[in-house]
């Protein structure tokens, strides 16, 4: 089959399409997975066509801009992306989000009738459509890896936000599913990508060696794991119309509806998996631990007034806090203090400071080692999802570092030290902690 | 042993039910743990209580626990929750009852514990899995199948394979998952005869296109020795799967005979193919392919062209420099982009060498690039050269070279960088050298032997024109031969020579040259110059960078405080007093809030101090 064979059959398809309810397409081409052949390759000339599951702030703001997406306008302003399915458990989001991606386009090509966005209440009937090259879930911490998993099953390529996970089954079961269906799998983690390349840059000077032997790690934020308290719960409340409460439950045990459906229910997880998501994957970009490599999870109990801590201990003694570097403001903002032989790194959102201060003046050289360079994270997972390249934060990096922070709340839970040996995925010595690897799943969202 | 106390707080029907659970972690205490549990599961306690108590089951259950928890497999509201612990808890009694309950369950129930059999890989669970695969509920269906794939090998093989094309439609993707699944074990135990006819059945089929690229990816993983001519075979074939499937096992096969394969079929491929290649070339790092890549780094299609370039930054050498500098000129601005991230990228050869040469030989846009490119990789030795080209060019060029030598002066070139300034024809050329001496000012502030009197010599050695700047070059370092320089102007015969020092002075940001700025600030005719000079002092004299100690500090402060008639002044030496505290700052502040026109200002230094100074006392 030669690529002109495609190019027609692509347009068959939108011979057949009801995208436009009327008019003449005046728009580019819109290129519908069905129709690529040649392994789905994408000519970067054209768009590729993505669904948007979870439409809370932060999937809202993917779409239609905000301060996280780093791009004006959203994925809907972008000229090389296509939105062609919106979904929420919520009517009131999906429908406003169709509404606006409709008027976006509608003013875009011109055709003011453009109805080409659906919206939908069950993600299912979005990954059965053909026309879907690749999903953005922003959705509740529980659903993220079960629907990465049923989406990456059904041939999309994915971006997700965090926690990419709650269980380190669920892990691995990402991660494997990414490696057997060769799909493109993005973390949204995109410290990695945004922020001036702060992160980067302090990622490279460590790594360079600009601090001596790194020594000790300051993470700022405490680790967490799944840890439902209590299992289920009888109070309810009247379901609000047009919300599916059923269905943004999924695989968590059912029960009734009180009120409390955000990003998590209260409750279900134990220290902190929200932003702790951001400030490990640093860590882990940075410190590279070898995963064959045992890791020592040291429990010590909160003191008066304190949280409790943990702190990981490494390969060649580096120690991984989960608290702040006693006297460095800077970190507590998505990102973490480096402590090494010759000075101190830290760096967050807004800041990359080092004592002695000097040794953020010595420029990176084009001998030294280099990070992966992506200077936007949405931009490079649509490179990602045209070239195959894996992400800068595809579904291994991202279990990783998730399951770090797993097996640091699991000690939490415990309250108690423990020894992960990640090449095993399993606690060393440890059966009753390697009970809390998992969870299962409500029927029918088992993966 | 630490110990987790969990109250658990339900409500039922009107009433609240009070559970305090111990869990525990050894010996006699987990047992007795385990009692307590047990007993709210035989209790009346509503739901909620049991199901809290499974969670804790799940933790600490031991076969004791089975039966109170396989008789709540079939109870709905429950059946999750006991799940949760029986998945949990080894030996052979859990699997019995998961077993078990296959049979007194439907639906939803059945298909969550198939789930549980599956991931406990119970492999006497097979017969009752592979009846599932017949049941008309394609949950049900699917979750039988995928337990058949986790528990895997011959016997579940064997039923899943039975099953393809008989499952109720729901589930056959389950069933072909599955089938993946249990082949991937098969080859991971070296049995790939088997995992390879699992994979030919899916591949060759029409099963969906994910599934297909996981089969085509599968067979080529079992394919040994001969994974190189199988991924040539399938990117160059007809099937958009084993294309698909053959990119993604390459990315995982470091062999140089794969790259070889994957060299073949790069200039044959089609556009887009082509650039998912050139992307994975560029990922293997063997600079082997670098032939290839510049093969088809001269396509018509500007994508194709932009990833050859990235993978040129990887894979090339310092040959390759003069291609990339006319690249990186491109009006396409990914191409451009690419171009000089390449250029930046580059490690093989001399390459710092080849883009001088292009810096001195080529046409002035490409010496931009090749300049760009010394700057962005941190080029130090090619500060010479810089240097030269700002004495030689000018415009564009000569701009660029500044701008990098901004980044890559260091201060063995601070010399000739004097020399360019007391050289410079015009002040807009001046103004930049100053740029380059600020930046590199920040980066090194103290100049050393034998850098600062070379230094010295040039600038003293300034002609009218460039005097200026030449003084505002000593204000910027700390150094006594550039002090000198300073303290001799200061003390020159012509008036014009004096105020340029006296004005550079005023930006000084060496604290040793304090006295001089006091004998300014209290000396100066001009009352615009007296003002500078009383900013400067107050500047130095509360930096907290500065080498000085509190009584110089203060010392110069009053000095300031007593010279400063303009009230701007006052507010500047008050705002400077703030930042050192100690009493006598606090008394000068004091007595400063008698002048009505600083009162306000005074108030707020007192404050400041005040606050300082207790919260040094703490």
């Amino acid at each position: 089959m030669s690529l002109s064979a495609n190019v027609l059959s692509r347009r068959r398809f939108l011979g057949r399409s009801a995208l436009f309810a009327g008019g003449v397409l005046s728009a580019p081409a819109l290129i519908p997975a069905s129709a690529l052949g040649r392994g789905g390759w994408r000519p970067p000339s054209e768009r590729i066509q993505m669904g948007f599951i979870g439409l809370g702030g932060q999937g809202t703001g993917h779409l239609l801009g905000g301060a996280w997406t780093y791009v004006p306008g959203g994925y809907a302003a972008r000229p090389d992306v296509q939105v062609v399915a919106v979904c929420d458990v919520r009517r009131e989001r999906r429908e406003h989000a169709q509404r606006r991606c409709n008027e976006i386009y509608a003013q875009r090509f011109g055709v003011a009738s453009f109805n080409g966005v659906s919206a939908h209440n069950d993600f299912r009937e979005v990954l059965a459509r053909a026309d879907v090259d690749a999903v953005l879930l922003a959705l509740p911490y529980h659903w993220a890896a079960p629907m990465a998993v049923l989406a990456m099953r059904a041939g999309k390529d994915v971006y997700c936000e965090k926690p990419v996970a709650i269980t380190v089954r669920e892990s691995a079961v990402l991660v494997e599913t990414a490696r057997r269906f060769g799909r493109v799998y993005q973390a949204g983690t995109q410290q990695r990508s945004e922020y001036s390349g702060r992160f980067r840059i302090a990622c490279e000077l460590i790594r360079n060696g600009r601090i001596g032997r790194l020594k000790e790690v300051y993470a700022y934020r405490q680790p967490g794991a799944f840890f439902p308290t209590p299992w289920s719960a009888m109070e309810s409340k009247p379901v609000p119309p047009g919300f599916d409460w059923d269905l943004w439950l999924g695989p968590l045990p059912w029960r009734p509806f009180n009120g409390e459906a955000g990003h998590a229910l209260p409750g279900c997880f134990v220290g902190d998996v929200n932003w702790s998501p951001h400030h490990y994957d640093f860590i882990h970009w940075v410190v590279d631990p070898d995963p064959n490599v045992p890791v020592e999870i040291e429990y010590t109990p909160p003191a008066a007034g304190r949280e409790a801590v943990i702190r990981y201990h490494l390969r060649d003694g580096v120690v991984i806090h989960s608290g702040a570097h006693p006297g460095e403001r800077v970190g507590g903002e998505g990102g973490a203090c480096f402590v090494g032989t010759e000075g101190r790194i830290a760096v967050d959102r807004s800041n990359l400071v080092a004592e002695p201060e000097h040794l953020l003046r010595e420029p990176i050289r084009a001998t030294d080692w280099h990070a992966y360079r992506s200077e936007s994270h949405s931009g490079n997972f649509l490179e990602c999802v045209r070239t195959r390249r894996p992400t800068i934060c595809d579904a291994e990096t991202a279990a990783r570092a998730m399951n770090l922070i797993l097996v640091g709340g699991i000690a939490l839970v415990l309250k108690r030290s423990l020894v992960w040996d990640g090449r095993a995925s399993a606690f060393i010595g440890d059966p009753e902690a390697n009970r809390l690897l998992a969870y299962a799943p409500r029927p029918p969202w088992l993966i | 042993m630490p110990s987790i106390l969990t109250k658990i707080l339900a409500r039922a029907g009107g009433g609240v039910v009070l559970l305090l659970i111990v869990v525990s972690t050894g010996g006699g205490e987990l047992r007795r743990t385990e009692t307590e549990l047990l007993s709210v599961l035989e209790s009346d306690a509503p739901n909620v209580a049991k199901a809290e108590a499974c969670k804790h089951l799940r933790l600490v259950g031991t076969a004791r626990a089975v039966p109170a928890l396989s008789a709540l497999l079939t109870n709905e509201p429950l059946a999750q929750a006991a799940r949760h612990a029986l998945e949990a808890i080894p030996g052979a009694e859990a699997d019995a009852a998961l077993r078990d309950a296959l049979a007194k369950t439907t639906g939803l129930l059945r298909a969550g514990i198939a789930d549980s059999i599956g991931w406990r890989q119970d492999a006497r669970a097979v017969p009752a899995l592979t009846s599932l695969l017949g049941d008309a509920d394609p949950t049900v269906a699917s979750a039988g199948a995928r337990a058949l794939g986790r528990i895997g090998g011959r016997d579940a093989l064997a039923a899943l394979q039975g099953a393809r094309g008989r499952v109720v439609p729901g589930a056959r993707l389950a069933v072909s998952e599955a089938l993946l699944l249990a082949a991937e074990a098969e080859l991971a135990a070296g049995r790939s005869r088997t995992a390879r006819s699992v994979f030919a059945l899916l591949a060759r089929s029409d099963e969906p296109e994910p599934v297909r690229i996981a089969a085509h990816a599968g067979l080529l993983r079992c394919a040994g020795r001969r994974l190189p001519g199988r991924i040539e075979s399938a990117l160059t074939g007809p099937d958009a799967a084993a294309q698909f499937a053959a990119l993604a096992v390459a990315r995982t096969a470091p062999d140089p005979a794969v790259t070889r394969a994957l060299i073949a079929v790069l200039s044959r491929a089609e556009p887009p193919l082509q650039v998912a290649l050139l992307e994975l070339l560029r990922e293997r790092g063997d600079p082997t392919c670098v032939a290839a890549v510049l093969g088809v780094a001269r396509s018509p299609n500007v994508t194709v062209r932009t990833a050859a370039w990235r993978a040129l930054g990887d894979l090339g050498d310092a040959s390759h420099v003069p291609l990339l500098i006319v690249a990186a000129t491109s009006s396409e601005a990914a191409e451009q982009k690419a171009a000089r991230e390449a250029l930046v990228s580059l490690r093989r050869g001399a390459v710092c060498d080849a883009l001088v040469a292009e810096l001195r030989q080529a046409p002035a846009r490409q010496q931009v690039e090749a300049i760009r490119a010394l700057s962005e990789r941190g080029e130090t030795a090619a500060v010479p050269a810089l240097l030269e080209q700002v004495g030689e060019v000018s415009g564009d060029v000569r701009h660029a070279a500044l701008q990098a030598l901004s980044r890559l002066a260091e201060a063995a070139h601070v010399a000739q960088l004097g020399e360019l300034l007391v050289r410079a024809p015009d002040e807009a050329l001046r103004a930049e050298i100053l740029d380059v001496f600020e930046s590199l000012a920040e980066r090194n502030g103290r100049l050393a032997e034998p850098h600062a009197p070379a230094l010295a010599r040039v600038l003293s050695a300034a002609a009218p024109p460039a005097r200026s700047a030449a003084f505002r070059v000593c204000a910027l370092f700390v150094s006594e031969p550039l002090r000198e320089v300073l303290r001799a102007g200061l003390k020159s015969a012509e008036p014009g020579v004096r105020t340029a020092a006296a004005r550079a002075l005023c930006e000084a940001r060496d604290a040793s040259l304090l006295p001089e700025l006091t004998v300014l600030a209290q000396e100066a005719d001009d009352a615009g110059l007296r003002s500078l000079a009383i900013a400067g002092a107050v500047r130095l004299a509360s930096e907290s960078s500065a080498a000085l100690a509190p009584e110089q500090r203060i010392g110069a402060l009053e000095a300031m405080l007593r010279v400063a008639t303009r009230t701007e002044d006052k507010r500047r030496v008050l705002s400077g007093l703030a930042r050192v505290p100690c009493a006598r700052a606090l008394a000068l502040v004091e007595a400063a809030a008698a002048d009505p026109s600083v009162r306000a200002e005074a108030e707020a230094a007192r404050k400041q101090i005040e606050e300082q100074l207790a919260k040094a006392g703490r």
